[in-house]
Protein backbone atom coordinates (compact mmCIF):
# COMPACT_ATOMS: atom_id res chain seq x y z
CA UNK A 1 0.00 0.00 0.00
CA UNK A 2 1.37 3.34 -1.11
CA UNK A 3 1.18 5.53 1.89
CA UNK A 4 1.66 9.22 1.96
CA UNK A 5 3.91 8.93 5.01
CA UNK A 6 6.18 6.40 3.29
CA UNK A 7 6.50 8.68 0.27
CA UNK A 8 7.35 11.59 2.54
CA UNK A 9 10.00 9.53 4.29
CA UNK A 10 11.52 8.47 0.95
CA UNK A 11 11.62 12.06 -0.25
CA UNK A 12 13.35 13.18 2.95
CA UNK A 13 15.93 10.42 2.58
CA UNK A 14 16.55 11.47 -1.03
CA UNK A 15 17.02 15.06 0.00
CA UNK A 16 19.53 13.88 2.63
CA UNK A 17 21.56 12.32 -0.20
CA UNK A 18 20.32 8.73 -0.10
CA UNK A 19 19.93 7.85 -3.79
CA UNK A 20 18.72 4.35 -2.89
CA UNK A 21 15.56 6.00 -1.56
CA UNK A 22 15.03 7.40 -5.02
CA UNK A 23 15.33 3.87 -6.41
CA UNK A 24 12.40 2.95 -4.16
CA UNK A 25 10.39 5.91 -5.49
CA UNK A 26 11.06 4.87 -9.11
CA UNK A 27 10.15 1.30 -8.20
CA UNK A 28 6.79 2.47 -6.87
CA UNK A 29 5.75 4.70 -9.73
CA UNK A 30 7.58 3.46 -12.82
CA UNK A 31 4.90 1.03 -13.96
CA UNK A 32 2.12 3.58 -14.09
CA UNK A 33 4.33 6.33 -15.52
CA UNK A 34 5.64 3.96 -18.19
CA UNK A 35 2.17 2.69 -19.09
CA UNK A 36 0.74 6.20 -19.42
CA UNK A 37 3.70 7.16 -21.64
CA UNK A 38 3.27 3.98 -23.70
CA UNK A 39 -0.43 4.55 -24.29
CA UNK A 40 0.17 8.21 -25.09
CA UNK A 41 3.01 7.66 -27.58
CA UNK A 42 2.16 4.19 -28.86
CA UNK A 43 5.70 2.86 -28.84
CA UNK A 44 8.18 1.45 -26.37
CA UNK A 45 11.30 3.37 -27.41
CA UNK A 46 9.72 6.76 -26.80
CA UNK A 47 8.02 5.56 -23.63
CA UNK A 48 11.32 4.42 -22.15
CA UNK A 49 13.00 7.74 -22.95
CA UNK A 50 10.07 9.76 -21.65
CA UNK A 51 9.71 7.76 -18.45
CA UNK A 52 13.45 8.08 -17.76
CA UNK A 53 13.39 11.77 -18.51
CA UNK A 54 10.40 12.19 -16.19
CA UNK A 55 12.11 10.49 -13.24
CA UNK A 56 15.34 12.42 -13.80
CA UNK A 57 13.33 15.64 -13.71
CA UNK A 58 11.56 14.44 -10.59
CA UNK A 59 14.94 13.81 -8.93
CA UNK A 60 16.25 17.24 -9.87
CA UNK A 61 13.08 19.00 -8.77
CA UNK A 62 12.72 17.09 -5.52
CA UNK A 63 13.82 20.08 -3.43
CA UNK A 64 10.79 21.98 -4.64
CA UNK A 65 8.31 19.22 -3.80
CA UNK A 66 5.70 20.24 -1.27
CA UNK A 67 5.72 17.39 1.25
CA UNK A 68 2.05 17.94 2.11
CA UNK A 69 0.87 17.13 -1.41
CA UNK A 70 0.77 13.72 -3.06
CA UNK A 71 4.08 12.49 -4.47
CA UNK A 72 2.28 10.32 -7.02
CA UNK A 73 0.24 13.22 -8.36
CA UNK A 74 3.36 15.38 -8.54
CA UNK A 75 5.32 12.70 -10.41
CA UNK A 76 2.45 12.16 -12.84
CA UNK A 77 2.18 15.90 -13.42
CA UNK A 78 5.88 16.07 -14.35
CA UNK A 79 5.58 12.94 -16.53
CA UNK A 80 2.48 14.36 -18.22
CA UNK A 81 4.34 17.57 -19.07
CA UNK A 82 7.27 15.59 -20.45
CA UNK A 83 4.96 13.46 -22.62
CA UNK A 84 2.93 16.42 -23.89
CA UNK A 85 6.11 18.33 -24.78
CA UNK A 86 7.33 15.34 -26.76
CA UNK A 87 4.00 14.93 -28.55
CA UNK A 88 4.07 18.62 -29.50
CA UNK A 89 7.61 18.26 -30.84
CA UNK A 90 6.79 15.26 -32.98
CA UNK A 91 3.46 16.57 -34.25
CA UNK A 92 5.01 16.83 -37.68
CA UNK A 93 6.47 13.35 -37.53
CA UNK A 94 4.25 10.45 -38.64
CA UNK A 95 2.84 8.26 -35.90
CA UNK A 96 4.64 4.94 -35.64
CA UNK A 97 2.30 1.99 -35.99
CA UNK A 98 2.02 0.05 -32.77
CA UNK A 99 2.76 -3.62 -32.65
CA UNK A 100 0.02 -5.65 -31.08
CA UNK A 101 2.32 -8.12 -29.42
CA UNK A 102 4.31 -6.41 -26.80
CA UNK A 103 7.76 -7.66 -25.96
CA UNK A 104 9.02 -6.38 -22.67
CA UNK A 105 12.22 -6.95 -20.76
CA UNK A 106 11.86 -7.58 -17.09
CA UNK A 107 14.12 -8.94 -14.42
CA UNK A 108 12.98 -12.41 -15.44
CA UNK A 109 13.92 -11.95 -19.08
CA UNK A 110 11.79 -11.03 -22.07
CA UNK A 111 8.09 -11.68 -22.23
CA UNK A 112 5.59 -11.36 -25.00
CA UNK A 113 2.34 -9.98 -23.73
CA UNK A 114 -0.68 -11.39 -25.45
CA UNK A 115 -4.24 -10.22 -25.50
CA UNK A 116 -5.98 -11.46 -22.42
CA UNK A 117 -8.77 -13.82 -23.30
CA UNK A 118 -11.25 -15.56 -21.10
CA UNK A 119 -10.56 -19.27 -20.90
CA UNK A 120 -14.10 -20.21 -21.92
CA UNK A 121 -14.11 -17.95 -25.01
CA UNK A 122 -14.56 -19.71 -28.31
CA UNK A 123 -11.78 -19.07 -30.85
CA UNK A 124 -14.19 -16.78 -32.77
CA UNK A 125 -14.94 -14.78 -29.66
CA UNK A 126 -11.26 -14.49 -28.87
CA UNK A 127 -10.60 -13.31 -32.41
CA UNK A 128 -13.36 -10.68 -32.20
CA UNK A 129 -12.14 -9.49 -28.84
CA UNK A 130 -8.58 -9.21 -30.11
CA UNK A 131 -9.81 -7.38 -33.22
CA UNK A 132 -11.74 -4.88 -31.09
CA UNK A 133 -8.69 -4.20 -28.92
CA UNK A 134 -6.50 -3.70 -31.96
CA UNK A 135 -8.98 -1.27 -33.43
CA UNK A 136 -9.38 0.64 -30.21
CA UNK A 137 -5.62 0.84 -29.77
CA UNK A 138 -5.27 2.36 -33.23
CA UNK A 139 -8.24 4.69 -32.75
CA UNK A 140 -6.72 5.85 -29.46
CA UNK A 141 -3.61 7.00 -31.30
CA UNK A 142 -5.73 9.01 -33.73
CA UNK A 143 -7.64 11.15 -31.20
CA UNK A 144 -6.12 14.42 -29.96
CA UNK A 145 -3.48 14.28 -27.20
CA UNK A 146 -5.89 16.13 -24.89
CA UNK A 147 -8.57 13.47 -25.37
CA UNK A 148 -6.06 10.61 -25.28
CA UNK A 149 -4.71 11.87 -21.94
CA UNK A 150 -8.04 11.58 -20.13
CA UNK A 151 -8.93 8.28 -21.82
CA UNK A 152 -5.58 6.76 -20.84
CA UNK A 153 -5.72 8.07 -17.29
CA UNK A 154 -9.33 7.17 -16.58
CA UNK A 155 -10.31 4.22 -18.77
CA UNK A 156 -6.97 2.43 -19.08
CA UNK A 157 -5.05 3.34 -15.93
CA UNK A 158 -8.07 3.85 -13.70
CA UNK A 159 -7.08 7.18 -12.12
CA UNK A 160 -9.73 8.80 -9.93
CA UNK A 161 -11.30 11.99 -11.27
CA UNK A 162 -9.71 13.92 -8.40
CA UNK A 163 -6.27 12.59 -9.32
CA UNK A 164 -6.69 13.46 -13.01
CA UNK A 165 -7.87 16.94 -12.03
CA UNK A 166 -4.80 17.40 -9.80
CA UNK A 167 -2.37 16.12 -12.45
CA UNK A 168 -3.84 18.27 -15.23
CA UNK A 169 -4.58 21.27 -13.01
CA UNK A 170 -8.29 21.24 -13.90
CA UNK A 171 -11.60 21.22 -12.08
CA UNK A 172 -13.28 17.81 -11.72
CA UNK A 173 -16.21 19.05 -13.81
CA UNK A 174 -13.83 19.99 -16.62
CA UNK A 175 -12.18 16.57 -16.44
CA UNK A 176 -15.58 14.88 -16.77
CA UNK A 177 -16.71 16.99 -19.69
CA UNK A 178 -13.36 16.45 -21.42
CA UNK A 179 -13.74 12.72 -20.88
CA UNK A 180 -17.28 12.83 -22.30
CA UNK A 181 -15.98 14.49 -25.46
CA UNK A 182 -12.99 12.12 -25.60
CA UNK A 183 -15.22 9.03 -25.47
CA UNK A 184 -17.41 10.40 -28.24
CA UNK A 185 -14.34 11.33 -30.32
CA UNK A 186 -12.93 7.82 -29.89
CA UNK A 187 -16.29 6.31 -30.89
CA UNK A 188 -16.35 8.51 -33.97
CA UNK A 189 -12.87 7.34 -34.98
CA UNK A 190 -13.91 3.72 -34.47
CA UNK A 191 -17.03 4.20 -36.62
CA UNK A 192 -14.91 5.76 -39.37
CA UNK A 193 -12.46 2.85 -39.16
CA UNK A 194 -15.28 0.29 -39.21
CA UNK A 195 -16.81 1.97 -42.26
CA UNK A 196 -13.41 2.08 -43.92
CA UNK A 197 -12.88 -1.60 -43.22
CA UNK A 198 -16.39 -2.38 -44.52
CA UNK A 199 -15.69 -0.59 -47.78
CA UNK A 200 -12.32 -2.34 -47.97
CA UNK A 201 -14.03 -5.72 -47.58
CA UNK A 202 -16.60 -4.86 -50.22
CA UNK A 203 -13.83 -3.93 -52.64
CA UNK A 204 -12.02 -7.18 -51.79
CA UNK A 205 -15.19 -9.21 -52.43
CA UNK A 206 -15.84 -7.48 -55.74
CA UNK A 207 -12.22 -7.83 -56.73
CA UNK A 208 -12.21 -11.50 -55.67
CA UNK B 1 -34.11 14.84 -20.93
CA UNK B 2 -32.72 14.62 -24.47
CA UNK B 3 -29.79 13.12 -26.42
CA UNK B 4 -27.56 16.16 -25.85
CA UNK B 5 -28.02 15.81 -22.08
CA UNK B 6 -26.98 12.16 -22.32
CA UNK B 7 -23.81 13.08 -24.25
CA UNK B 8 -22.97 15.75 -21.67
CA UNK B 9 -23.33 13.36 -18.74
CA UNK B 10 -21.62 10.21 -20.00
CA UNK B 11 -19.26 9.98 -17.02
CA UNK B 12 -21.99 9.97 -14.39
CA UNK B 13 -24.15 7.65 -16.51
CA UNK B 14 -21.35 5.14 -17.13
CA UNK B 15 -20.18 5.31 -13.52
CA UNK B 16 -23.76 4.74 -12.37
CA UNK B 17 -23.68 7.94 -10.35
CA UNK B 18 -26.93 9.57 -11.48
CA UNK B 19 -29.20 10.59 -8.62
CA UNK B 20 -32.22 8.27 -8.50
CA UNK B 21 -34.80 10.78 -9.79
CA UNK B 22 -32.51 11.77 -12.71
CA UNK B 23 -31.75 8.11 -13.35
CA UNK B 24 -35.44 7.39 -13.77
CA UNK B 25 -35.75 10.11 -16.40
CA UNK B 26 -32.61 8.81 -18.10
CA UNK B 27 -33.91 5.24 -18.15
CA UNK B 28 -37.21 6.34 -19.70
CA UNK B 29 -35.30 8.35 -22.35
CA UNK B 30 -33.12 5.33 -23.07
CA UNK B 31 -36.18 3.12 -23.49
CA UNK B 32 -37.49 5.48 -26.16
CA UNK B 33 -34.29 6.57 -27.90
CA UNK B 34 -32.62 3.89 -30.01
CA UNK B 35 -29.67 6.12 -30.83
CA UNK B 36 -28.75 6.76 -27.20
CA UNK B 37 -29.33 3.10 -26.40
CA UNK B 38 -26.96 2.02 -29.15
CA UNK B 39 -24.41 4.73 -28.28
CA UNK B 40 -24.28 3.75 -24.62
CA UNK B 41 -23.91 0.07 -25.54
CA UNK B 42 -21.00 0.87 -27.88
CA UNK B 43 -19.34 3.22 -25.40
CA UNK B 44 -19.57 0.58 -22.73
CA UNK B 45 -17.84 -1.94 -25.00
CA UNK B 46 -15.17 0.66 -25.83
CA UNK B 47 -14.59 1.23 -22.14
CA UNK B 48 -14.24 -2.50 -21.52
CA UNK B 49 -11.80 -2.82 -24.42
CA UNK B 50 -9.72 0.09 -23.11
CA UNK B 51 -9.66 -1.38 -19.61
CA UNK B 52 -8.53 -4.75 -20.94
CA UNK B 53 -5.58 -3.42 -22.94
CA UNK B 54 -2.50 -5.20 -21.64
CA UNK B 55 -0.58 -3.51 -18.88
CA UNK B 56 3.04 -3.44 -19.95
CA UNK B 57 5.92 -3.97 -17.59
CA UNK B 58 8.56 -1.24 -17.69
CA UNK B 59 11.87 -2.47 -19.12
CA UNK B 60 14.75 -2.86 -16.67
CA UNK B 61 16.62 -0.24 -18.68
CA UNK B 62 14.31 2.37 -17.19
CA UNK B 63 15.56 1.99 -13.63
CA UNK B 64 19.15 1.44 -14.77
CA UNK B 65 19.09 4.58 -16.91
CA UNK B 66 17.57 6.74 -14.20
CA UNK B 67 19.97 5.57 -11.50
CA UNK B 68 23.02 5.93 -13.77
CA UNK B 69 22.01 9.50 -14.61
CA UNK B 70 21.36 10.63 -11.07
CA UNK B 71 24.67 9.17 -9.89
CA UNK B 72 26.53 11.10 -12.57
CA UNK B 73 27.90 14.37 -11.20
CA UNK B 74 25.95 17.31 -12.54
CA UNK B 75 28.12 19.58 -14.64
CA UNK B 76 27.67 23.22 -13.89
CA UNK B 77 25.80 24.21 -16.98
CA UNK B 78 26.70 27.25 -19.01
CA UNK B 79 23.07 27.70 -20.01
CA UNK B 80 21.56 28.86 -16.72
CA UNK B 81 23.46 32.13 -17.02
CA UNK B 82 21.30 32.87 -20.01
CA UNK B 83 18.16 31.60 -18.35
CA UNK B 84 15.08 33.77 -18.64
CA UNK B 85 15.53 35.00 -15.08
CA UNK B 86 18.38 37.09 -16.45
CA UNK B 87 16.08 38.67 -19.01
CA UNK B 88 15.64 41.85 -16.88
CA UNK B 89 19.43 42.25 -16.83
CA UNK B 90 19.49 41.92 -20.62
CA UNK B 91 16.70 44.46 -20.89
CA UNK B 92 18.54 46.93 -18.60
CA UNK B 93 21.73 46.56 -20.64
CA UNK B 94 19.78 47.01 -23.86
CA UNK B 95 18.25 50.24 -22.53
CA UNK B 96 21.70 51.47 -21.45
CA UNK B 97 23.25 50.79 -24.86
CA UNK B 98 20.33 52.35 -26.69
CA UNK B 99 20.40 55.33 -24.32
CA UNK B 100 24.11 55.84 -24.95
CA UNK B 101 23.54 55.74 -28.68
CA UNK B 102 20.68 58.21 -28.54
CA UNK B 103 22.76 60.50 -26.37
CA UNK B 104 25.64 60.29 -28.81
CA UNK B 105 23.39 60.89 -31.77
CA UNK B 106 21.27 63.72 -30.44
CA UNK B 107 23.25 65.51 -27.75
CA UNK B 108 24.02 69.00 -29.18
CA UNK B 109 27.60 69.90 -29.92
CA UNK B 110 29.14 72.26 -27.38
CA UNK B 111 28.17 75.89 -27.68
CA UNK B 112 30.14 78.02 -30.19
CA UNK B 113 28.84 81.30 -28.80
CA UNK B 114 31.43 84.08 -28.30
CA UNK B 115 32.98 83.80 -24.88
CA UNK B 116 32.11 80.11 -24.47
CA UNK B 117 34.84 77.78 -23.29
CA UNK B 118 35.09 75.94 -26.58
CA UNK B 119 35.32 79.15 -28.58
CA UNK B 120 37.98 80.57 -26.27
CA UNK B 121 40.19 77.53 -26.08
CA UNK B 122 39.70 75.64 -29.33
CA UNK B 123 38.07 77.57 -32.13
CA UNK B 124 39.41 81.11 -31.81
CA UNK B 125 43.10 80.09 -31.90
CA UNK B 126 42.45 77.95 -34.96
CA UNK B 127 40.52 80.70 -36.70
CA UNK B 128 43.62 82.78 -36.31
CA UNK B 129 45.53 80.13 -38.21
CA UNK B 130 42.84 79.81 -40.86
CA UNK B 131 42.17 83.53 -41.30
CA UNK B 132 45.72 84.72 -40.82
CA UNK B 133 44.60 87.40 -38.36
CA UNK B 134 44.74 87.74 -34.62
CA UNK B 135 41.20 86.98 -33.57
CA UNK B 136 39.38 88.65 -30.75
CA UNK B 137 37.47 85.93 -29.02
CA UNK B 138 34.97 88.40 -27.62
CA UNK B 139 34.21 89.83 -31.08
CA UNK B 140 30.63 88.89 -31.99
CA UNK B 141 31.67 88.67 -35.63
CA UNK B 142 33.58 85.51 -34.88
CA UNK B 143 30.33 83.74 -34.16
CA UNK B 144 29.05 84.92 -37.54
CA UNK B 145 28.66 81.86 -39.68
CA UNK B 146 30.05 83.61 -42.72
CA UNK B 147 33.43 83.85 -41.04
CA UNK B 148 33.34 80.69 -39.03
CA UNK B 149 31.71 78.19 -41.39
CA UNK B 150 34.78 77.56 -43.52
CA UNK B 151 36.79 76.75 -40.46
CA UNK B 152 34.13 74.94 -38.49
CA UNK B 153 34.25 71.67 -40.42
CA UNK B 154 37.99 71.38 -39.86
CA UNK B 155 37.65 72.52 -36.28
CA UNK B 156 34.94 70.02 -35.50
CA UNK B 157 37.04 67.23 -36.89
CA UNK B 158 39.95 68.20 -34.68
CA UNK B 159 38.45 69.80 -31.61
CA UNK B 160 35.33 67.79 -30.90
CA UNK B 161 35.43 64.28 -29.50
CA UNK B 162 35.04 61.57 -32.12
CA UNK B 163 31.62 60.50 -30.93
CA UNK B 164 30.42 58.87 -34.13
CA UNK B 165 32.98 56.07 -33.85
CA UNK B 166 32.10 55.54 -30.18
CA UNK B 167 28.47 55.02 -30.87
CA UNK B 168 29.15 52.92 -33.96
CA UNK B 169 31.25 50.59 -31.83
CA UNK B 170 28.70 50.48 -29.02
CA UNK B 171 25.85 49.90 -31.49
CA UNK B 172 27.56 47.00 -33.22
CA UNK B 173 28.89 45.48 -30.00
CA UNK B 174 25.68 45.97 -28.00
CA UNK B 175 23.48 44.79 -30.85
CA UNK B 176 25.58 41.67 -31.38
CA UNK B 177 25.62 40.81 -27.70
CA UNK B 178 21.85 41.06 -27.39
CA UNK B 179 21.21 39.16 -30.61
CA UNK B 180 23.47 36.40 -29.33
CA UNK B 181 21.78 36.48 -25.94
CA UNK B 182 18.34 36.26 -27.54
CA UNK B 183 19.42 33.32 -29.69
CA UNK B 184 20.84 31.50 -26.66
CA UNK B 185 17.66 32.04 -24.64
CA UNK B 186 15.57 30.63 -27.51
CA UNK B 187 17.85 27.58 -27.81
CA UNK B 188 17.74 27.14 -24.02
CA UNK B 189 13.93 27.10 -24.11
CA UNK B 190 13.91 24.52 -26.89
CA UNK B 191 16.38 22.28 -25.10
CA UNK B 192 14.71 22.41 -21.70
Amino acid sequence: MRSHEEDKELVNRCLAGDTEAFRAIVERYQERVYNVAFRMTGNHEDSLDLAQDSFIRVFRALKGFNADSSLGTWIHRIAHNVVIDELRKRRRRPIVAMSTDTVVSTDDGEHTLEWSAAVDDTPEEQLLRAERKREIERALQSVSAEHRTVLVMRDIEGFAYEEIAAVLGLQIGTVKSRLNRARLALREKLVIREQGLGIGRLIDQKGG
Amino acid sequence: MNCAWVKDNLCDIMDGLLPSEVDEQYQSHLAECRECHALLAELSLDQQALASLPHVLPPIDLMAGVMATIHRPVKKAFWPFFAPRFAPVAAALAIMVLGLNFWAAYFPYPSLAPGSALMETQIAPRLFVVGGEEPDASDPAISDKSIATAALEDVREDALPARPSIFKVSSVLGGSIFLLWGAIVIIWYKRS
